[in-house]
């Protein structure tokens, strides 16, 4: 079952705190759409799903399994990132 | 290229480069002529109303085939490749994992540990010649070619490590973080994405450090005594000034040997090379 929450989620850069007690529950097979302006944190809410960036307080769940500590690889999930690297992608 | 009228690109741009080329190219033509010229033209007194300095009428190879034969020329070739081949190997494997911590991992005090490696590159040789000496002695490793693989890193190192810094700033992360999403740990993503994207930096950080220590001379020197264990830049001023008497075919002739390699690695990477001057990947 691929069910994905999130707990309290907390990330704070130095001073400024980019993510603030984030609590978000997406069962299986739901379409959610995070939308908000920019620099309110939905890339670093995905990029701590995803494993890229550490997580300060509170949980990520993938399925029952708390991934706060695993690698990005270990998670078995995917992602597309912004449109940057994709046209970098071309040259390699 | 400069648009308008054509006397306005000859002055602004064709006189103009002309004369930089010749300017720049000048002492390379001055040692291909010296080292072609018979002795009896070589010492010619100004004032004799034969003096040509600028062409010789008599060319001549003898002070090549002198070069070869009666001095250690040939060892001190393979010796400078030797030790500039190694260290620019340990300086590049070094700095490129240095610089890829650096620029990529969060870690305590990674900014002012890079501001402390360049500190270390900005040191001049000059003073730190004076410790290294003492250093090389406890070791036994004078006179030897280890003293110089072992000590030119001190400078090579810092400058790889700066140099492929900011190149790997300037590879897009994401790249990367498609990769570990996709399953590559961190060491995969950086072996088979990140560096196949920074080869011209990597590149030209291999040839700047190789002509680095091609052409060091102060350590070189001091650190290195017996004829057969010289380095070209040494060998050949050391062993070919002898006295006041400089050798200044044998010289210009052991000076155009010794920029020959340094010349076909530069010819050979030009072009990755100028990629890694202006930048890779376009974001």
């Amino acid at each position: 079952m691929a069910r994905v929450v999130i707990r309290n989620l907390n990330k704070k850069f130095d001073a400024a705190h980019a993510v603030k007690d984030v609590n978000l529950e997406i069962r299986d097979r739901e379409f959610v759409v995070l939308v908000g302006p920019s620099g309110c944190g939905k890339t670093t809410t995905l990029r701590m799903v995803a494993g890229l960036e550490s997580i300060t307080s509170g949980q990520v769940l993938i399925g029952d399994r708390v991934v706060n500590e695993l690698p990005p690889m270990d998670r078995d999930i995917h992602g597309v990132p912004e449109l940057r690297a994709l046209s970098a992608y071309e040259r390699l | 290229m400069i648009e308008g009228a054509k006397w306005r690109r000859w002055v602004f741009f064709y006189i103009p480069l002309g004369a930089f080329v010749v300017w720049l190219l000048f002492p390379f033509y001055w040692m291909v002529v010296t080292s072609v010229r018979p002795d009896s033209e070589l010492y010619r007194p100004w004032m004799a109303p034969n003096y040509a300095p600028f062409w010789t009428a008599h060319p001549t190879l003898v002070h090549f085939t002198d070069l070869l034969t009666g001095t250690l020329f040939s060892t001190w070739m393979l010796n400078t490749l030797f030790i500039a081949g190694v260290s620019t190997l340990i300086s590049l494997f070094c700095g490129l994992l240095a610089g890829y911590a650096l620029s990529r991992l969060k870690f305590p005090f990674a900014g002012s540990l890079g501001t402390g490696i360049f500190i270390t590159y900005l040191v001049p040789q000059t003073l730190l010649f004076i410790p290294l000496a003492d250093v090389i002695r406890n070791f036994r490793l004078g006179d030897t070619p280890w003293a110089l693989i072992l000590t030119y890193p001190t400078f090579l190192i810092p400058f790889c490590t700066w140099l492929l810094m900011g190149y790997f700033k300037a590879i897009p992360r994401e790249l990367e973080e498609c990769a570990r999403i996709d399953g590559a740990t961190r060491w995969k993503a950086m072996v088979y994405i990140v560096f196949p994207i920074a080869v011209p930096g990597i590149l030209s950080a291999g040839i700047f450090a190789f002509t680095l220590s091609w052409n060091e001379f102060i350590y070189a020197l001091v650190f290195l005594s017996s004829p057969e264990q010289k380095t070209v830049p040494v060998g050949v001023t050391s062993e070919l000034v002898r006295g006041d008497v400089f050798y200044w075919g044998q010289l210009m002739a052991g000076a155009l040997l010794g920029s020959i390699p340094v010349a076909l690695i530069y010819s050979f990477f030009v072009e990755h090379y100028v990629a890694g001057i202006t930048g890779s990947v376009k974001g």
